[in-house]
């Protein structure tokens, strides 16, 4: 089927009606980002999509309605113009729309019409849906757009590209013959079976067979069960962890570095923990202030010292007079020839006043007047008399000669003050060491801080990279090393199974083994040979099958890698292989992926080369579909090379070009900007190889704000 | 596609091995397939042509057509 022509009318952007006449090759659609490109996609696949019921109110041209007087109606459609088998058949979906009011419309439902014409121009109205069916089938219609690079990441589903192949390529005939034969061995089978239960002697043990046969069958099919359940999720699994390993290495390097800055804030807590500043009241308030008093301290101590001497010398005096008056006192206290005195009291006090008053020595009966030696002697009796009578006083105390020992506390002041003086003499030192000490630790702490930015820079450069936040990337490690739990468990549950699956099977053969000899003993022999050729036909059918997917599957490798040589000139390639994968129930499913020259998968291809790979083996299939002369459908592409640059996507461009088969592609390459914000194509589309080019632009003037101003132009270049 | 279906199917090994036909006595087309002495390549050449002349055929229907062809063979 090819696209000979799309017809949009009043459909989204497309204001009236808007031509594409394609041919067959390559046909190229440029446009500028929201100037019409993937609205063209969007209407071909709303005709395409029959099941598809949007609201149609939704998909009319803005202008047309804004136009459209009240009461006025006109049609919005997609009209796809194909050709098919030599008959060109025109597929029509439309609606109407009806204008009441400025603000209120009405839609019909839409329709699909079809009409097919013969190559003699005779016309026929056919049914729309059913020969959109007929021209491009809707299983192959689900390989044939693709909108976005993503888009083509359907290959990786594990039955679409199994899908594919069957589609393209002549596998598919062989499946028919193999489905048909297992029914037709199997009824010989039964045949047999019926014959040998009427014609066996050994009934019993036949029919005892029989039923061990329908139970081994079913435990086999059971363990089939299980194995493929086992395998399905063992490959959700894997599939997750290759997944996974696309973020693993960010997801283990922010991991480390959380670890790495939770160390770091630790260490740096204990280091600012060690910075004590308590010198600065401890030291600087207690002592710092008497650091200058030192030379006042060594006057004092001096002059303590001197006064120190000075006492201990008046001391000495003061001691040798004491002892002196002792002395002379003990000396006074002898009479003259030793004789006994008189005692204290004789004659009395009122007597010696008495007689010092008379001026007469009453003792001695002598006159002692006044000023003469006898006077004196009594007045100084008297006065010895007097000091007498007076209390006895303390020895010591009386010959103490500082009362109060000032100068000790003095003495002990200046000696405490020396062991200060030490003390504050090291203060310099010690506030020294402790600044120093702080600072050294300020530089740790500053340079645990800076270590701790670095690495949280490096963290917020993961977290930029990775598509994935921070508290999922971290999952990924918990989610990864569980899923790899899980699939070295399944893996163990494997190996189990696969062995009570041999024994199963095993059991069964040997069972349908005694069946058989007993059938061979007894059964029509006709019916058992019918019954073995079909057997052997049934092997001869469904190994060629198998062989002819093989070859097929080879081919599309040899293709596929072919293609991505020449799309990815002077890159890195790495080839693309196929693994065929069959279950234990015989299905088989299709892996693509890519790996590099020396077999080992390559876990994250760029998107570019994701790309790449994903077109070489969709044009690969397309190429050797047309190699089988098979009916060829159109490829439709938007945007499919974002991530190429403009040289590998004009590369990839002639390199489609090659081939014949019906692609249509919308790119917004090779648009540009001149400096009047005038849009242009670039002279570089005139080396780029085409069998049909369109550009497609909004009509110029426009209010960005009104829709109903909004009209793609479609111009071929 | 009948011819090219045939003979992918004769090119089995089973045919020599089993059935010792010679590589040179497999017919080229469904024609010589279909006149074939032999059951197994007269059985295939007859499924091909049954199948691709009418792809929507029954299981039952091939079946009861298989037989009566088998039936006018002395298997």
């Amino acid at each position: 089927m090819i696209i000979k022509k799309v017809t949009i009318e009043n459909f989204l952007c497309y204001y009236g009606i808007k031509e594409f006449q394609f041919s067959k090759g390559l046909n190229i659609i440029l446009g500028e980002n929201g100037e019409g490109k993937t609205k063209f996609f969007d209407a071909i696949e709303w005709l395409l999509n029959t099941s598809n019921t949007s609201n149609e109110s939704a998909l009319i041209s803005q202008k047309a309605l804004s136009e459209a007087s009240a009461g006025e109606s006109f049609q919005v459609s997609v009209k796809l113009t194909c050709e098919h088998e030599d008959e060109t058949v025109y597929i029509t979906r439309q609606f109407r729309v009806s204008k009441l009011n400025v603000e209120k419309s009405e839609t019909t439902k839409a329709i699909l019409d079809g009409i097919k014409e013969s190559r003699t121009g005779e016309r026929d109205i056919v049914d729309g849906k059913q020969w959109l069916d007929i021209v491009f089938p809707p299983e192959i219609r689900r390989y044939s757009m693709f909108k976005g690079e993503s888009s083509l990441n359907i290959l990786k589903q594990d039955a679409s590209l199994l899908n594919l192949i069957n589609l393209f390529s002549d596998a598919r005939s062989y499946d028919k013959y193999a489905s048909k034969i297992e029914f037709l061995r199997e009824e010989a089978e039964k045949e047999v079976s019926e014959n040998t239960r009427i014609n066996t002697k050994k009934k019993s043990e036949f029919e005892n067979l029989e039923k061990q046969i329908t139970l081994a069958q079913l435990k086999k099919s059971q363990l089939e069960e299980q194995l493929d359940r086992l395998e399905q999720n063992t490959n959700t699994t894997i599939d997750l962890v290759k997944e996974a390993e696309k973020f693993v290495v960010n997801a283990n390097a922010l991991e480390s570095i959380n670890k790495r800055i939770d160390i770091l804030v630790d260490r740096k807590q204990k280091n600012d923990a060690k910075i004590d500043e308590n010198y600065t009241t401890s030291l600087l308030d207690d002592f710092w202030i008497l650091m200058h008093f030192e030379s006042i301290h060594n006057e004092f101590s001096k002059k303590i010292q001197a006064a120190e001497i000075a006492k201990r010398q008046i001391q000495q005096e003061f001691d040798i007079s004491k002892g002196e008056t002792k002395g002379r006192r003990i000396l006074q206290a002898k009479l003259i020839n030793n004789s006994s005195p008189l005692p204290i009291g004789v004659p009395n006090k009122a007597t010696m006043e008495e007689m010092l008053n008379d001026e007469i020595c009453k003792v001695c009966n002598r006159e002692a007047k006044v000023g003469t030696e006898a006077y004196q002697y009594m007045e100084n009796n008297l006065k010895q008399f007097l000091i007498s009578l007076e209390p006895e006083k303390n020895v010591e105390e009386d010959e103490v000669l500082f009362k109060n020992n000032y100068l000790r506390s003095l003495v002990n002041m200046s000696t405490n003050h020396d062991t200060s003086i030490l003390r504050f003499r090291s203060i310099i030192s010690e506030i020294k060491e402790k600044f120093e000490f702080n600072k050294s630790r300020d530089e740790d702490s500053n340079r645990f801080k800076d270590q701790i930015d670095n690495e949280k820079l490096e963290r917020t450069k993961i977290l930029g990279n990775s598509s994935l936040g921070e508290e999922r990337l971290l999952d990924v490690i918990k989610n990864y090393n569980q899923w790899q739990t899980d699939i070295i468990n399944a893996n163990r549950s494997k190996v189990t199974l696969d062995y009570q699956y041999k024994e199963a099977s095993e059991s069964l053969e040997s069972k349908i083994e005694q069946r058989d000899k007993i059938g061979e003993q007894s059964a029509n022999s006709y019916l058992i040979k019918k019954r073995d050729l079909l057997k052997d036909i049934e092997k001869i059918f469904k190994e060629t099958k198998e062989r002819k997917f093989d070859e097929f599957l080879k081919k599309l490798e040899d293709k596929s890698n072919e293609i991505l040589a020449k799309i990815n000139v002077d890159a890195f390639l790495g080839k693309i292989i196929f693994i065929k994968k069959r279950s234990a129930s015989n299905h088989t499913g299709i892996n693509v992926e890519l790996v590099q020259s020396d077999g080992t998968p390559f876990i994250s291809p760029n998107q570019s080369l994701e790309t790449s790979m994903h077109i070489a083996v969709l044009f690969a299939i397309s190429d050797l579909a047309a190699g089988k002369k098979l009916e060829e459908y159109p490829l439709i592409f938007d945007a499919p090379t974002s991530s190429f640059g403009e040289s590998k996507t004009s590369t990839f461009l002639n390199l489609l070009h090659n081939n014949t088969n019906q692609k249509i592609l919308l790119l917004k390459d090779f648009i540009i900007k001149n400096d009047d914000n005038k849009l242009s194509i670039k002279k570089e589309f005139d080396s780029v190889k085409r069998n049909k080019a369109f550009w497609v632009r909004l009509e110029r003037p426009f209010d960005n704000g009104k829709l109903s101003t909004i009209n793609t132009l479609v111009s071929e270049i | 596609m009948s011819n090219e279906l045939l003979n992918s199917f004769l090119d089995h090994e089973l045919l020599q091995d089993k059935y010792k036909i010679l590589k040179k006595d497999l017919p080229n087309n469904l024609k010589d397939g279909l006149k074939s002495e032999n059951a197994v390549i007269n059985s295939i050449a007859m499924i091909v042509q049954t199948i691709q002349s009418d792809s929507n055929i029954t299981d039952k229907a091939l079946k009861t057509k298989l037989s009566q062809h088998l039936n006018e063979y002395s298997l």
